[in-house]
C-alpha cells in the first residue's frame, strides 16, 4: 500500500488522525500553555471530582471480603496438597493501590520440581476445586496459571516462586502508607491511565505497576512534594532467588504531605512533567534513585529502532530496547518499559498531550478520564490511496502489478530450478546421488562441469582402489611389517626343544612369498589414495562454494517469495477495489444453465420419453435420480427449497470489509487487567 | 625383504634344519644317558619306598595287638613315629626321582621327534630345491594374477561383494 506520509514527521494520514496532537507537536504547530494558565478554582473543583472518583472506585467491603475468602480457600487447599508450599497474595490489592478492578495475583512459593511441573499439579488441584477457564502459561518468563473463580467470576493468576513480586508489593505498600495523599495520587494516575486504555501491557502500553512507579517517581522529583526515597540509606537485605537481590528499604519515614497540594495539583504536576520534560531522553525512571537515574549511569542506552523511526509502515516491528525505561526497584535489570510496542509508545505520548490540553481547557475529571477504548492498533483504510484515483489509473496499476507478478513468479521458478540443481550437484559431489544434475545451475555451471569431471575421475580411482584393497585387505605398512616378522620367524635361531613343524615352515614360507606379491599392490593403493586426495581437495572447495551458492539462492528465493506475496496481496487489493467500483455482479446470460450441475438430458425430456413408453438410457435414469425420482420431478422444477437453502449461505460478492487490524488484537483476545 | 628369492628362502630354511639335525643327535645321546640314570634312581627309590611301607604296615599290625597304655605300647608308638618319618622321606625321594625320570623321558622323546622332523624337513626342502617352488608360490601367484590374498579369503571378503557395496 503506498500512502504518502508526512515529509516532516513520517506519519501517514491515518496515523495523523490517530495521534494528531503528537504529530502537531513534532511539526512544532502545537502551542502548549504552561501551568500558570490553569486556574485555582478549576483545580479546586477538579480535586473534589478526583477525590469523589477515587472513593467511588475503591473496593467495597463485600468485594474485599470475597477476595479474602477466595484467597483463604485457595491457600488452604493448595498448601494442604502441595507439602511445604506457601501461597501469598501480592499486587495492587495488597499494596492498597487497587482501583477495585482487576485480577487477584497470587504467588506460590515452593521448593522442588520445575515451575511447569508445579503448575500442572496446581491445575489438577484447581480442576478438583471446579475452577473455570484454567490455563497454564508455562513458557512465560514467570510461569503462571490463570483461571476464574466460578461464583464471582474473579480472574486469578497464580505464579510460582515469583518472590520478588512479594517484596515489590511490600515496597509499594510502604510508599502508599507514607501518607494517604500519596496513595490517592497514585490511584489518580492509575485511574486516568486505566480510563484512557494505556495500562494494558499485553496491548503494548505500560502495566499498572509501571504507572505506579512513574507516579511515585514524579512525586519524588516534584520539589513541592519531595516524596522520600525509601530505599536510600536502607540496611541491605540480600535475598537469593534466581540471582541476588537487595530488597532492603526503610518502612517508616517522617514524610509530611504539603497541605497546599491536593490531588488535582499532584495530577497536573504529573502530566506537566511528562509533557514538558519527557524524562526518557536522558534518564531512566528509578524510584530506587529518587525519581530518575541517567541512562549513562544505568547503561541503558536507547536501542534501535525508536518508535518514530518505524513510521509510517513498520509499527508492527519491535521497539528498540529501553525506549521508555522504567527500572524495577529490586530487579535492577528489569525494564518495565520493555513491553511497549511502537503504537503503544505513541499513544501514551498522545494521551499526555491530550490530558494537558484538557487541563488547559478546564475540562472536568469525567472528561479527562473519559472511558475511551483508545486503540493502540492502527486501523488502515485499505483503499485510501486508491480512492482519489481514476479507474483507468487503477486498471493501469493493476496491469503493472500483474506484469510484475508474472516476472517475479517466473524469476522464482528459475531460482527454484537453479537451487534444486545446485542441491543435486552437491549431492552428486558428495556421492549421495548417482547422476549429475540435468538442469543449469546458473553462474555456477563451470563449477558443475569441474565437479562432474573430478567426480568421474574420483569414482574411477575409488573403484580401482577398492578393488585392490578388497584383494589384499591389509595396508602397505602392515604388509612390510608382516613381511619382516615372517622372515625373522623363518630364520631365527631355534631352541632344539622348540622346533616348528614342517607344515608351519611351509605356511610361513608361502606367506612370505605371498606378502612379497602383495607389497606392490599395497604401494599402488597408496598411490591411488594420494591421487584421490589430490582430486578431493578441489572438489571439497567446489562443494563449499556450491553450498554458499545454494544459501545465496535460498536467500534470493525468500526475497522473491516475499515480493511475490506482496504483489499478490496488492493484486488482490486492486481487484477488490475494481470489483467494488464496478458494483455488484450482474447475472450472466447463461447463469442458470451454468449453475445446473447435471449436464445430461433434461428431466422434462425424460418424462416425455417415459410417457411415450420409450426405453430409457442410463443417462436418462441418472437424470431422474439427480432430480429425486419420478415423483419429485414436477415439484423440483428449478425452484426447489434445497436450491434456496444452498444460496442462502453465499455471501454477497460486494460485501467487502475495508478495515483491518492486527492479528490477535480483536476484542476476543483482550483481557481484563 | 623384497629381494629375497624363493630359493634363498628355502636354502635358509634348509640350512637351519641341517644345523639342527647336526646338533640334535649329540643332545639326544646325553639325554638318553640321563634317562637311564633317572630310571635307575626312580626304580631304586620305588623299591626303597615299597619296603619301608611294608615294614610300617607290619609294625602297625603288631602295635594293634598290644594293650594301649602298656610301656611296650608306648615305646612302639615312639618307634612308629620314626618309621612314619622315614616312610614320608622315601615317598618324597621316589616322587622326585620319578619326576626326573619322566622329564628325561619326555626330553628324549621330543629330541627323537625333532630329529625325525628335521630329517623329514630336510628331505622335503631338498626336494623343493630339486623340483621347483610351485607349491610354495600358489598364494603369491594368485595375488600376482589379481586374485584375493589369503587374508581376503580367510576374511571371506570377496572382492566382488565389496565392489557391489
Amino acid at each position: 500500500m503506498s500512502e504518502k506520509p508526512c515529509p516532516h514527521t513520517g506519519f501517514s494520514s491515518s496515523q495523523q488522525k490517530q495521534w494528531p496532537l503528537l504529530h502537531s507537536q513534532l511539526l512544532g504547530t502545537l502551542e502548549l500553555e504552561g501551568m500558570e494558565s490553569i486556574s485555582e478554582s478549576y483545580l479546586k473543583q477538579l480535586s473534589e471530582e478526583i477525590s469523589s472518583t477515587i472513593q467511588n472506585s475503591a473496593m467495597s467491603r463485600e468485594e474485599t471480603k470475597a477476595r479474602e475468602r477466595i484467597y483463604q480457600h485457595l491457600k488452604h487447599n493448595i498448601e494442604h496438597k502441595l507439602a511445604g508450599s506457601k501461597l501469598h497474595a501480592f499486587g495492587s490489592t495488597q499494596s492498597q493501590t487497587s482501583l477495585g478492578v482487576g485480577d487477584l495475583d497470587l504467588c506460590l512459593v515452593v521448593n522442588g520440581p520445575s515451575p511447569r511441573k508445579i503448575l500442572n499439579k496446581i491445575r489438577n488441584i484447581l480442576t478438583e476445586l471446579e475452577m473455570n477457564e484454567i490455563e497454564v502459561i508455562g513458557r512465560a518468563k514467570v510461569p503462571i496459571i490463570k483461571f476464574k473463580e466460578p461464583e464471582t467470576g474473579l480472574p486469578i493468576d497464580i505464579s510460582v516462586n515469583n518472590e520478588l513480586a512479594l517484596y515489590n508489593t511490600e515496597l509499594i505498600r510502604s510508599y502508599a502508607d507514607t501518607h494517604p495523599m500519596v496513595r490517592n495520587a497514585v490511584l489518580t494516575v492509575k485511574f486516568w491511565a486505566s480510563s484512557r486504555g494505556i495500562n494494558q501491557a499485553f496491548m503494548g502500553t505500560l502495566s499498572s505497576y509501571a504507572w505506579t512507579l512513574m507516579a511515585l517517581a514524579a512525586m519524588q522529583l516534584d520539589p513541592k512534594v519531595q516524596l522520600p526515597n525509601l530505599q536510600k540509606n536502607a540496611d541491605k537485605n540480600i535475598i537469593r532467588l534466581d540471582d541476588e537481590y537487595d530488597v532492603g528499604y526503610n518502612s517508616e519515614s517522617n514524610f509530611e504531605w504539603n497541605p497546599e497540594l491536593d490531588l488535582a495539583t499532584s495530577f497536573v504536576a504529573f502530566i506537566h512533567r511528562f509533557v514538558f520534560d519527557w524524562p526518557f531522553e536522558e534518564d531512566v525512571i528509578s524510584i530506587r534513585n529518587g525519581g530518575t537515574l541517567s541512562r549513562k549511569d544505568k547503561n541503558w542506552n536507547q536501542g534501535e529502532p525508536e518508535a518514530f523511526d518505524l513510521l509510517p509502515d513498520s509499527l508492527d516491528r519491535r521497539l528498540g530496547l529501553h525506549s521508555m525505561p522504567i527500572e524495577d526497584p529490586f530487579s535492577l535489570n528489569h525494564d518495565l518499559g520493555r513491553v511497549l510496542r511502537p503504537s503503544g509508545y505513541l499513544t501514551i505520548r498522545e494521551e499526555f498531550l491530550k490530558a494537558w490540553l484538557g487541563l488547559l481547557k478546564s475540562e472536568p475529571w469525567s472528561e479527562l478520564s473519559k472511558k475511551e477504548n483508545v486503540s493502540v492498533i492502527e486501523e488502515f483504510d485499505l483503499f485510501e490511496d486508491l480512492r482519489p484515483r481514476a479507474m483507468d489509473e487503477v486498471h493501469a496499476l493493476h496491469q503493472e502489478v500483474l506484469d510484475n507478478l508474472s516476472r517475479v513468479e517466473e524469476e522464482g521458478r528459475t531460482f527454484s530450478a537453479q537451487r534444486k540443481s545446485i542441491s543435486q550437484a552437491i549431492q552428486f559431489a558428495l556421492g549421495k546421488r548417482d547422476t549429475p544434475p540435468q538442469g543449469s545451475i546458473g553462474p555456477e555451471d563451470d563449477r558443475s562441469e569441474e565437479i562432474n569431471d573430478s567426480k568421474s575421475q574420483l569414482d574411477d580411482l575409488t573403484s580401482q582402489r577398492d578393488e585392490l584393497v578388497g584383494n589384499i585387505i591389509i595396508s602397505s605398512p602392515k604388509i612390510s611389517e608382516t613381511l619382516r616378522q615372517t622372515f625373522d620367524r623363518i630364520t631365527e635361531q631355534l631352541d632344539v626343544m622348540n622346533i616348528p613343524s614342517l607344515e608351519r615352515e611351509q605356511e610361513l614360507a608361502s606367506l612370505f612369498l605371498e606378502l612379497q606379491s602383495m607389497h606392490p599392490i599395497g604401494k599402488e593403493v597408496d598411490r591411488l589414495n594420494r591421487e584421490i586426495h589430490l582430486i578431493k581437495k578441489p572438489l571439497h572447495g567446489n562443494i563449499k562454494h556450491l553450498n554458499k551458492a545454494e544459501k545465496k539462492m535460498k536467500r534470493s528465493l525468500r526475497t522473491n517469495k516475499k515480493e511475490a506475496k506482496k504483489l499478490r496481496r496488492e493484486k488482490g487489493r486492486l481487484e477488490s477495489w475494481i470489483r467494488i467500483k464496478n458494483g455488484p455482479k450482474k447475472p450472466r446470460k447463461n447463469d442458470r444453465q451454468r449453475g445446473r450441475k447435471h449436464r445430461g438430458p433434461k428431466p422434462s425430456d425424460v418424462k416425455k420419453k417415459m410417457d411415450s413408453g420409450e426405453s430409457l438410457s442410463m443417462e436418462d435414469l441418472s437424470a431422474l435420480l439427480q432430480h429425486g425420482g419420478v415423483l419429485n420431478m414436477d415439484a423440483k422444477n428449478g425452484n426447489s427449497r434445497q436450491g434456496k437453502r444452498k444460496n442462502k449461505g453465499k455471501s454477497n460478492s460486494s460485501n467487502y470489509q475495508v478495515k483491518r487490524g492486527k492479528r490477535g488484537k480483536g476484542k476476543h483476545n483482550q483481557r481484563r487487567d | 625383504m623384497l629381494e629375497v628369492s624363493p630359493e634363498f628362502l628355502v636354502r635358509a630354511i634348509l640350512h637351519r634344519r641341517q644345523r639342527l639335525a647336526e646338533m640334535i643327535p649329540k643332545q639326544l645321546e646325553s639325554r638318553k644317558d640321563e634317562k637311564e640314570i633317572a630310571e635307575a634312581l626312580a626304580r631304586d627309590a620305588k623299591q626303597r619306598r615299597d619296603e619301608i611301607k611294608t615294614n610300617l604296615d607290619e609294625f602297625s599290625k603288631q602295635l594293634k595287638k598290644l594293650d594301649e597304655g602298656s610301656p611296650q605300647h608306648e615305646k612302639m608308638l615312639v618307634e612308629r613315629d620314626t618309621f612314619i618319618q622315614e616312610a614320608q622321606k622315601s615317598e618324597h625321594e621316589y616322587l622326585e626321582n620319578e619326576l626326573f625320570r619322566r622329564r628325561s623321558d619326555s626330553r628324549t622323546k621330543r629330541l627323537t621327534h625333532a630329529l625325525n622332523d628335521c630329517e623329514r624337513s630336510i628331505e622335503y626342502w631338498e626336494g623343493v630345491l630339486d623340483n621347483g617352488f610351485e607349491e610354495l608360490l600358489v598364494d603369491a601367484t594368485r595375488v600376482k594374477q589379481g586374485g584375493p590374498s589369503s587374508y581376503a579369503l580367510s576374511k571371506g571378503a570377496k572382492p566382488e561383494r565389496r565392489l557391489k557395496k
